[in-house]
Formats: C-alpha cells, structure tokens, sequence
C-alpha cells in the first residue's frame, strides 16, 4: 500500500503531485501573510478547523467499524480543539468579536486547544489496544462526555472563572507560562511519538507513517511559537502553518482507518469468498457431472443380468424349455412385467444421467412424424381398447421433421401410456400442429386429472401423484424425463388439467433439431 | 444346415441365444471375444454372425470392420446386439458394417424375425 494509493497513478507521481498542491497552497498563503496577517490567520485557522471538523464528522459516522479506541478518541477530540481553535480566531486581535481588544484571550485560547490536543493523544495512545468498557458499545459516548466536559472546564476557566494563567502581556510579550507550556506540550507529543513508535506494529504502515508526521508538525509549530515575539511575525506564520499541515496528515490518517481500509477489506473479503464460491461451485458441478456418469455406468452393468433374466423367462414362457402348467406361465409373467418394470427404470435413470450429465448426443435423422403416429397408434391402440377406451390418433398428412425420432417417439409414447393408465373412461386424443419451424404434439384425455398443487410437482424426479385407491406402476421419472428430452431438442412441455376432467399435455419442439446449449 | 456364429462375452446371454437358435435348428458355433470372433469367421465361415457390441478388449463394432476387412464374404449377414442406449447405437453399428441392429433383452421372436430377413 503506497502513501498516497488512489490507484490512477503511480504512488511517486501522487506525492509530487500532493506536494506540489501543498506547497503552492503554503505559498499562496505566506503572501496573503505578507499583505494582511489578519486575513492569513483567520483563513489558515477556518483551514484547520474545517479538516478538525471534518475529521470528526468521519469518525463519528463511522464509529461503528472504527474498532480501535485510540481513533475514536482523536477523531473526538478534534471537535472540541476545533470548537477552541475557532474561539481564539474569533478572539484574534482585529477581530472585535469579544469586547476588549487583548493579544492575551487569543494565546490563552491557543495554549489552551494545544493542550487540549495533546493530553488527548498522549491519553489516546496509552489506550491504544485497549477498550473503555469491555462491550465497547458505549466507549464512543463515554468519549464524548468526558472530552465535552474537559472542553466546558477548559472554557468556563477562561472567559468565566478567568483563573487561566495569562499568556501575553502588551509590550513584554509572551510570559513564561507560555513558553513553559508550549515545551510541555511538545514533551506529551513527543512521548505520544514514543508510544506510538513501541506501539508500531498495531497501526497499518501508511497510518502510522501518517500520525508521526502529524504529531511532528505540531511539534514544529509548538516549538516555533516559543521564539516569537509579536503576535505577527514570521515565526508565527510558520507555527500556524505547521498546525495546518499537522491537521492535513491526522485527516489523511482518519480517512485510510474509517473510510479507505475498511471498505479495501470488505472488498478484498468480498473477492476472497466470491472466488471460493466460484471454487465450490466448480467442484460441485464437476462432483454432479461424476455422479450422473456414476449411475451411467452402474446402471448399464446393472442391465446385463436384468436381460438375462428377461430372456430366460422369455424362453421358459414360450414353452421352449418344456411345457409349463397355467400357474407357472403366471408366476413367470409376473417375473417377467416385474423384471421389464425394472430394466424401464434404470434405463430411465441411464438417459437422465447421461442428459445431466451433458454426455449425450442427439441422433439426428429426417423421417415423418405420420410415421410416428401410427406407431404409436398400433402400440397403444389394443391397450386402449383393452380397457374400454377410445383412441383417436390424428394422423397428419405429413410433416417432415430432422431431429431424434427415437426420443420424439419415447415422448410421445410416454405420454400416451400415462394417459391410458389415467383414464377410467372415455378417450385419449394424440394431435399435432405445425407453425413455422415449431411442432407442437398433444396429449389429451378425459381421466382423472391433476390437483392443482401436484401440477407443480408433476415434473420433478420421483413425484408420483397419489391417488386414492390407485395403483399403477411407473417408475417417477418419466415426465421428468420427458421434460429433460424435449428441452434438450429445443422444446418443452407443458400441462393443463382439472380434477375429474382430464388432462392435456402439449410438448413443443424444433421441426429442425438445432444444438441446445447450457441445459 | 445353417451354422451361426453367436460372439457373446456373457455366459448367460450366450447360453440364451444359442439355446433359441438351436431349438430353431441352426447350427450354433460360439467365441467370447471379438478377436476369437474374427478368427472363428475365417476358418468355420459362418452364414451369419449375431455380434454383441460391448466387447471385452474390441469392441462389436471394431469386431464387424475386422470382418469386413477380412477375406471373408462379403455378404455375410452380421447382426449387432446392444443394450438400449440413447446415443446412435443403430447408425453406429451400421457404419462399422453391420447388417442389422437387435436391442436387448432377447425376445425369441424378434431374434428369429430378424435372422430370417437373412436367411431362410
């Protein structure tokens, strides 16, 4: 972190830069100085005062993330010097604010906000590192009051009990109280460096670097006002300008402890935990991609016996193995809807592994869905009749499609089958429509429909909707798979339905199978 | 008669096939890998060959173009076995040179339906 790290230019070119400003701003006023001492003072001082301000304002607003007690009690403090520093400009000679016309209420006033300044800091960095109460929730009101009463103390014992020694006499200039204190004050600053230089380690650099140069230049300008000798000479500049530049350096240093830091570390934490975020949900997805290739792979070793079970029972059925009496035959069916009911469930779980997985491939080819129709119309048309209802199957003329007929077909199938095992009577209505390059197929009937909280549920993995005394098998997953297939050819489904009414289901799709990304 | 050549690594589903193609009355000769497969064309010359897909070491498909790329006939009907699976199995399996595409489970129907496309 470099001194002055704004970040548009280069910490070097910064320093110039600020330097540059300063002295020019210095120089401005060493020649209002020369012209108008009066002037000089008062700006400097609304100067300074406006940064004391401006640092207490900064604090107080951001008291809550300031955790240290040593910048609370500055940032504090400086309200109250502040408030004194703007008394003494007021009472400056030439001012005829305050009745009377004495160099002596400014330099009492002065003495008075340097003192004021100092013990603060000499106090302040003896609790650095430490807390007032134990929960800090009130150390920033504690502050406040004793720091209000010490500035009352200081101002009552000035202007009402008056009992403050007096600091300059008209024509003898400065008294030694004066000077003593001026001494004393630049001892409490250079044992608050002390304290701050052992206590190095607890500031951020640039923080620290930022308070020693503070705490120099008000000694600078302490030491300065010791020599002087009329109110308006050189040395007198120097000290107020030394006082500017001090206050300057304490704002640079509050503003990088309440502003500039912590939001640094709120947004380097910010970037740390949006990276591992992104870290975890890398992790998680690949973690996903392994589980589906997992159940892939399982399931397909899983298949090999099941086939063998479905042959075998296939062969003993026919009789081709030796005449089977009726109750075998049945034992032997039930083995074998039971073993098919299973191989229809795991190659379920095959085709959504392998479409969450992102390891599947359409198979792409032209064919008519006519041709689909009346499959589908001889598949299910004796089942349907079977059951007592009826079929209709609107055969289009023809509509050409270039996608996966397979999947089309498993769709359409699927969902004419759930419609058959749905409906106790009535009839199953299978249509199609074409608009421009979208194909839309229904599925509609007159069963027992769906309640409107189980619609939503309809397409999630191994929902089945309960029916009151209604059994029929499935596996859970084929609308969930269906939705899966059709939005992976670019389409999608959706369902209407009423209680006792029926159902109609409508999937979409492209005519021209285009590559479907992020599924 | 007419001899078919079952190339099957699982036990059970080669017990199967050759028991349905026996009890039809075909002559049944076996291999469990598909480099067994190519050597048993070769010398017993099959008049057809029913070719599971997922082979132990090759696999059906390189099994076929094997075939292919042998000096055995050309015309010899090799008829592929495979699991449903949604990637294109079918095309796959005609590509490498197969003549025709069984899904499993076996069904003694569709097994006999399509080897009599073939033969007589």
């Amino acid at each position: 972190m470099g001194i002055f790290q704004t970040g548009r230019y280069p910490a070097s070119i910064e320093l110039i830069l600020y330097g540059a400003i300063a002295c020019i701003i210095l120089f401005c006023l060493y020649v209002v100085n020369l012209n108008n001492f009066l002037l000089f003072h008062s700006l400097v001082e609304i100067a300074s005062i406006v940064v004391a301000f401006s640092i207490f304002v900064i604090v107080w607003n951001t008291r809550r993330t300031i955790t240290s007690t040593f910048f609370l009690i500055i940032g504090i403090s400086f309200l109250f010097s502040g408030t004194i520093d703007l008394v003494h400009m007021l009472a400056y000679k030439g001012m005829s604010v305050f009745p009377g016309n004495s160099a002596d209420l400014p330099t009492q006033l002065w003495i008075a906000a340097r003192y004021y300044q100092s013990i603060t800091f000499l106090i302040a960095t003896l609790l650095i590192r430490r807390s007032i109460t134990k929960d800090r929730k009130y150390d920033d009101s504690i502050i406040l009051v004793v720091c209000a009463a010490a500035f009352c103390l200081v101002m009552t014992s000035i202007f009402l009990w008056q009992n403050f020694p007096c600091c300059y006499i008209e024509g003898t200039g400065l008294t030694p109280f004066k000077i003593a204190s001026e001494y004393v004050i630049s001892a409490f600053l250079i044992l608050a460096i002390i304290i701050l230089a052992l206590r190095r380690s607890t500031f951020n650099p640039v923080v620290w670097q930022y308070l020693i140069a503070a705490q120099v230049f008000l000694i600078v300008g302490e030491l300065a006002f010791t020599t002087y000798v009329g109110v308006y000479d050189f040395m007198n500049m120097i000290g107020h300008l030394a006082k500017l530049v001090s206050v300057y350096f304490f704002y640079r240093a509050i503003v990088v402890v309440a502003l500039t830091h912590p939001l640094d570390l709120l947004f380097s934490e910010l970037k740390e935990k949006s990276m591992a975020l992104e870290q975890s949900n890398n992790q998680l997805k690949m973690l996903d991609r392994l589980k589906s290739m997992f159940i892939a792979s399982m399931s397909h070793e899983l298949r090999t016996p099941l086939n063998s079970i479905i042959g075998f029972t296939g062969i003993l059925i026919k009789g081709m193995a030796g005449e089977l009496n009726a109750e075998q035959k049945k034992q032997l069916g039930m083995v074998q809807e039971s073993s098919r009911h299973l191989l229809s469930l795991i190659n379920d779980v095959i085709d959504i592994s392998k479409i969450e997985a992102g390891n599947i491939e359409a198979d792409i080819s032209q064919f008519n869905l006519a041709d689909v129709f009346r499959e589908v119309e001889n598949t299910f048309g004796p089942t349907a009749q079977e059951r007592g209802l009826v079929l209709t199957v609107e055969i289009p003329e023809s509509i050409t499609i270039t996608s996966d007929e397979r999947r089309i077909k498993q769709v359409i199938m699927n969902l004419v089958s759930n419609a058959i095992k749905f409906t106790d009577e009535g009839r199953i209505g299978l249509t199609v429509r074409q608009e421009g390059m979208v194909v839309e197929v229904r599925v509609s009937d007159t069963g027992i429909g769906i309640g409107k909280e189980d619609l939503e549920q309809l397409f999630r993995p191994f929902v089945r909707v309960q029916v009151p005394g209604r059994f029929t098998e499935g596996t859970g997953l084929g609308l969930y798979l269906s939705k899966k297939l059709v939005q992976f050819l670019g389409g999608d489904i959706t369902v209407e339905s009423e209680l006792q009414k029926g159902s109609m289901f409508t999937f979409s799709f492209l005519a021209t199978y285009e590559k479907q990304e992020d599924l | 008669m007419t001899k078919i050549l079952v190339i099957e690594d699982n036990e059970k589903n080669r017990y199967l096939i050759s028991f349905i193609l026996r009890d039809s009355g075909y002559d049944v000769i076996e291999a469990i890998t598909g480099e067994d497969g190519v050597e048993t064309v070769i010398r017993e010359h099959p008049d057809l060959v029913l070719m599971d897909i997922q082979l132990p070491g090759i696999d059906g498909y390189e099994t076929t173009r094997r075939i292919r790329a042998s000096p055995a006939d050309d015309t010899l009907p090799i008829i592929a076995l495979t699991s449903f699976a949604m990637t294109g199995d079918r095309e796959r399996a005609l590509a490498a040179g197969c003549t025709g595409y069984i899904e499993k489970p076996i069904n003694p129907d569709t097994i006999m339906g399509e080897i009599q496309k073939y033969i007589l």
